[in-house]
């Protein structure tokens, strides 16, 4: 074996931590949230082997080095060809001749330092078996059958995952053997599912409070804590669920636990799942077969036996697949095949097309293939070093025939080899094809995870290199730390550059026929950046690919597809959860014909008074913490900064006395002057939030007391509370003063003076901290935006006066010019800035106010940080799916019948594939009879006419206008008076929509885009197509 | 939402006024809504912002007190938020009407429901104290209200 160098900035630091079994939080970020510090533990001290380095093996060897493993092997002796560079995106033409894995190691170890990357020497794997026991998991891609059974034997018996992969053309499979009696510590890797208990009765039937779903299923197991009654039931093993209901589930038999009397929580324990694998022997003759696509059911019974033909048929041709599209290898693979099928038990009846189609392609080197299996085996090799997530069993095949040409004919002739790096793919499609794809013009919207992947398939697809192809990247954002770990054309030395222009050379020097034939954009697309994505760029455009993160966004970019009537791909990322989506005009709906399930959002009431769950104390701290170091600080920047500021506050009614006060405590009676000052600041904030006001809510809601009828107030999600006594010695106690300290001396650019643990405990020990009384006083209130209801006749009476006395309190911004605070601006993955610190300790305290579990600060920035988990594999195996559709794009289909939707769950794993939803249609009663619209891509388009004349175009079509809308204003109405309708009908629309607006139509914009609701001749409402107004200027 | 606005102006339900805060948003709309008789808010006249999302009706939109009220369900301070359960983003059902969304809300000037407070003082106060609890909200009603 030879030590391929590795790029390691800091080595010594990367061994120790490496000893230590440390994660660098930093880098790993995103997928932690995936995979969990377990399994990522389990990964690192795991060897793993990848035979066979063409395409698809360096997309697995990739994910898995990005991923981290303790080392990363690789295994291919052969050398380069040219026609490699269809799908191996590592290889360059002056490779060609050199051993395929020695020129990739070090391509690969570049990816992750943490991984290192080393060549496993010798001509033959089978000659030497016993080497590969250095292996905990062994990867064979390009790999003969009669190799592969060996391998798999000797892998079976030594207790060695196996994974097998291949692709021909627009076919591929996997296959998995991870031995007897596998071990799955966590099947699914959702969430644990838990809620209130409202009842249990006899025959051990559970229902969830308040019609709240439990999200259990059918054999999940849950623990009991803090039932009354049924007291046996704390705490006690964890019992096995049926689930009756959304709402109810029984766990058995309950006898001699006690009568239920009320209380109780539930939570989901999770369970290991054993699984048997049979050795490939077994499963070549009796394939256990997981189903990608539905719409094929009867598939991959045709695959698994086709394959096995492609092998038998190169055994006997000197170890070569059959020619491209040739007619006599296809019929002599389907000779091969049919005795095949014929010993076989299953008796399967081939598809005789099939089976040439993939002899014709058997030769084909497709990326997107190489991109959709290369995401699927690197997890399944996670899933068999660390335990996490349900591996597949045992194959799964999968095939994209649909993406076949039928604009081109493919001949023998077409699809022969011509010595380029193409030749893979013209292998598939044939020449014509290439030419198409050449001269394509696309635009790659954000260059992030996605996008980073994209452009590596379009690279190797040879996307825009030719004489009329361009490609467009945009992308705002800087490359940071925590990129690294899946946007692989980013290195440690590119963090801080601008991610367009890097992902886009890293492309260029991948294929160099790119050279020239990308622009690079920083801007992001969005409605003030018109002038730069104008009517022009769009018109230019083929088609539009979004590799975005945010809903925002993708709704733009879809709103401006439509609008301009281009084909959009789009694709997003959870986890190990994908979905993927094709628009196309005039045949499909749109990204945002449909719409996600809204963002979960708490009541304030729960949050201001009863949590009851971690994510509860998590939204009211990050809440604190604005209200704390962003908010107040900007009113008194507003304040030193704007002459009429205080005026401007009073006109707000309610407004106005809590601004005055933050004004009046930042810079007056709490305006620290020293760094002691603001230790002291924030030890009095911990006595308000956790002592005083809760103490005052015991108050007004005893412990005891009843609601109107009858029950404990305190009960079902209502948790009663229990004051905190500071201690300088607790740890989260400190942790909130030392965060909040800093932050608030952060405000007033107070320095630091290096006080360490025992400096702050000092500070607080010393401090006097007034006893709180809970009474109807409310001269010494809990929280001092609560109005007292017992005092305020008296106090509205003052309230004039109060304000008066507030505005004379503060210092005239004169006397402080220059002076100004510094708000804090939240950063989530800066572990030296206290932000996520003082979260978690805000929060952590407030759940031990209501002993709510507490979470430690990785879940708590997670929430808090609204952090997208998220890993390279899940991102290549999109991409890869898009580019299946894109050929299908380029090829010009209109079927629609011929696309497909994705959605995969790659812990399930689940895969699943559907015929995109058609645009929808409508009809209206017109002055001629019935009309149908296009509800998505039709519109009407008018001159920019009067507002009268606009109205008499619809009148002539039979449809009569109720409102006219443009953008957020409302133009014209039915219901307005004739005076205001009078004014308006000989205005111009353009001029119409400035009225109204008060704002001027911007100069580049050449059309403006009116809403109409509409009557038709029967006096129905009907929904019409939107209006587009031509400027001419 | 067009056609619920047309609806709202054209017949509104009971002791409610609806309006565009501004032309140039269709988002934000002015709603004026009377005191319930025999309520301790009768007589005043109440302005209701109602904020819809651009997602609107697949989001809710928010409801909030522009002028002051002593009440159980809406928050002391100067944002006068109203916690109600069919505004949560969960609960919310793209079929709801704004029209129910309004009278559901002047109901609760009727009837509070201090079990759902977002004032628990208040809430407290309206069921220990009546007579007290009506004096102070009548109070505010012809302070803010009138």
């Amino acid at each position: 074996m030879t030590d391929i160098k590795m790029q390691v900035e800091n080595p010594q630091e990367t061994i120790e931590a490496i000893k230590h079994g440390e994660i660098d939080e930093s880098l790993y970020s995103r997928q932690l949230y995936v995979l969990g510090h377990e399994a990522m533990k389990r990964m690192g001290s795991s060897n793993v082997l990848i035979v066979g380095l063409k395409g698809l093996g360096v997309e697995i060897a990739k994910n898995i080095a990005l991923a981290g493993v303790k080392s990363l092997t690789l295994y291919d002796p052969a050398a380069v060809a040219i026609s490699d560079l269809s799908s191996q995106f590592f290889l360059q033409p002056e490779d060609v001749g050199k051993p395929r894995a020695e020129v990739t190691a070090p391509r690969v170890a570049e990816l992750n330092s943490y991984v290192p990357v080393t060549v496993h020497e010798g001509q033959s794997l089978v000659g030497d078996l016993e080497r590969l026991k250095h292996y905990q998991a062994v990867v064979l891609t390009q790999t003969p059958l009669k190799e592969q059974l060996v391998i798999a034997d000797f892998c079976h018996k030594n207790n060695i995952y196996l994974t097998i992969t291949d692709t021909f053309g627009l076919f591929g499979y996997i296959f998995n053997d991870f031995g007897k009696n596998f071990t799955v510590g966590d099947p699914t890797g959702e969430e644990p599912a838990g809620g209130i208990v409202a009842a249990i009765n006899e025959e051990g039937l559970v229902s969830a409070l308040d019609e709240t779903r439990h999200g259990l299923e059918d054999g999940d197991f849950v623990t009991f804590t803090e039932v009354k009654g049924m007291d046996g039931l704390n705490n006690s093993d964890p019992r096995k669920v049926t689930v009756k209901g959304p709402y109810t589930f029984t766990i058995g038999d309950v006898s001699g636990l006690g009568s239920y009397e009320g209380g109780g929580l539930f939570a989901q324990v999770k369970m290991p799942k054993f699984i048997d694998f049979q050795p490939l022997e077994d499963q070549l003759k009796k394939p256990e077969l997981l189903m990608s696509d539905y719409a094929k059911f009867d598939r991959p019974q045709q695959l698994h036996i086709g394959i096995q033909a492609l092998h038998k048929f190169a055994e006997t041709h000197d170890g070569q697949l059959p020619h491209p599209h040739n007619d006599s290898d296809a019929q002599e693979v389907l000779k091969i095949a049919n005795d095949l099928a014929a010993t076989d038990e299953e008796k399967v009846e081939l598809d005789e097309k099939i089976i040439k189609e993939l002899s014709y392609q058997a030769r084909g080197d497709l990326n997107p293939l190489a991109a959709f299996f290369g995401g699927i085996a690197a997890q399944e090799v996670l899933k068999a070093v660390s335990g996490k997530f349900s591996p597949i069993h045992q194959w799964l095949y999968f095939d994209s025939l649909e993406s076949l040409p039928s604009s081109v004919t493919r001949s023998e002739e077409s699809c022969k080899p011509l010595g380029t790096r193409y030749d893979g793919q013209i292998a598939v499609f044939g020449k014509e094809y290439q030419d198409k794809l050449a001269n394509v013009t696309e635009f790659l919207v954000g260059s992030g995870a996605i996008g980073c992947e994209t452009l590596k398939n379009w690279a190797m697809m040879g996307l825009g290199t030719g004489p009329k192809g361009k490609l467009y990247v945009t992308d705002m954002d800087q490359i940071e730390k925590s990129n690294l770990n899946r946007q692989f054309l980013f290195r440690t030395k590119d963090v801080g550059r601008l991610k367009s222009e890097c992902a886009s050379a890293a492309a260029q020097a991948m294929n160099r026929e790119l050279k020239d034939k990308i622009v690079t954009l920083r801007d992001r697309v969005g409605a003030d950046t018109e002038h730069v994505f104008n009517e022009d760029f769009w018109n230019g455009l083929d088609g539009v690919t979004n590799a975005l993160d945010n809903v925002d966004a993708r709704t733009y970019v879809d709103r401006r597809c439509v609008f301009f009537r281009k084909p959009l791909l789009e694709s997003g990322t959870l986890g190990t959860k994908c979905n993927t989506q094709v628009v196309l005009p005039f045949i499909t709906e749109s990204y945002s014909s449909s719409q996600d399930p809204p963002e979960k959002s708490f009541p304030m009431c729960t949050l201001k008074s009863f949590p009851n769950r971690i994510e509860h104390t998590i939204a009211w701290a990050r809440d604190v913490f604005q209200t704390y170091f962003v908010g107040p600080p900007e009113s008194v920047n507003m304040y030193l900064s704007q002459p009429d500021y205080i005026q401007q506050t009073l006109k707000q009614a309610g407004n106005e006395k809590q601004t005055l006060e933050h004004l009046r405590d930042f810079l007056v009676t709490e305006k620290p002057l020293t760094f002691d000052d603001c230790i002291v600041w924030a030890r009095q904030q911990f006595e308000a939030q956790y002592n005083n006001a809760i103490q005052q809510l015991l108050y007004n809601f005893p412990r005891d007391s009843k609601t109107s009828s009858g029950q404990l107030f305190w009960s079902g999600p209502k948790r009663a509370p229990t004051p905190l006594k500071f201690d300088s010695t607790n740890p989260t106690h400190l942790g909130f003063v030392i965060a909040g300290a800093n932050l608030h001396a952060f405000n007033y650019g107070i320095k630091n003076p290096g006080a360490d643990k025992d400096y702050y405990r000092r500070v607080v020990d010393d401090m006097i901290v007034p006893e709180f009384t809970p009474s109807s006083n409310v001269k010494i209130q809990a929280n001092e935006n609560d109005p007292d209801p017992n005092a305020q006749p008296a106090g509205l009476s003052n309230d004039e006066e109060e304000i008066q006395k507030l505005v004379a309190s503060l210092p005239s911004p004169k006397s402080l010019a220059g002076f100004r605070l510094q708000p804090v601006e939240f950063e989530k993955d800066d572990d030296t800035n206290h932000h996520i610190d003082f979260i978690t300790a805000a929060s952590n305290l407030r759940a031990d106010n209501y002993e709510i579990p507490q979470a430690d600060r990785h879940k708590t920035k997670f929430i808090a940080g609204k952090i997208i988990p998220a890993i390279a594999t899940t991102t290549a195996l999109a991409t890869g799916l898009i580019g299946l559709e894109l050929y299908k794009i380029v090829d010009g289909k209109d079927d629609i019948e011929q696309y497909k939707n994705g959605f995969v769950n790659l812990a399930l794993p689940f895969f699943s594939f559907s015929e995109p939803i058609g645009s929808e249609k409508g009809k209206y009663q017109g002055k001629q009879g019935e009309v149908t619209i296009d509800k998505l891509w039709d519109r009407f388009e008018v001159e920019d006419i009067q507002l009268q004349e606009f109205l008499d175009f619809f009148a002539e079509k039979g449809l009569d206008i109720t409102m006219v809308s443009s953008g957020v204003s409302l133009l014209y109405a039915s219901f307005y008076p004739p005076s205001k309708v009078k004014d308006r009908l000989p205005l111009p629309m353009s001029k119409l929509v400035e009225h109204v607006s008060k704002k001027p139509v911007p100069e580049h914009q050449k059309n403006i885009i009116f809403e109409v609701t509409a009557e038709d001749q029967t006096e129905e409402d009907v929904e019409v197509p939107y209006v587009m107004v031509k400027l001419t200027k | 939402m067009g056609s619920e606005l047309t609806e709202l102006t054209e017949s509104p339900p009971e002791g409610i006024r609806v309006e565009l805060a501004d032309e140039s948003n269709v988002y934000e709309w002015k709603v004026i809504m009377e005191g319930p008789e025999g309520s301790p808010y009768q007589n005043g006249k109440f302005l209701v912002k109602l904020s819809l999302p651009t997602e609107y009706p697949f989001k809710p939109p928010t409801v909030s007190f522009a002028t002051r009220i002593y009440h159980p369900n809406v928050t002391n301070d100067e944002k006068g938020s109203m916690c109600l359960g069919m505004l949560r983003a969960d609960e919310w059902k793209p079929s709801s009407k704004i029209a129910a969304v309004l009278q559901f809300a002047r109901q609760l000037l009727s009837e509070p429901m201090p079990d759902d407070a977002v004032e628990g003082r208040i809430a407290e106060q309206y069921k220990n104290d009546r007579s007290r609890y009506e004096e102070i909200a009548r109070e505010w009603t012809r302070k803010h209200a009138c």
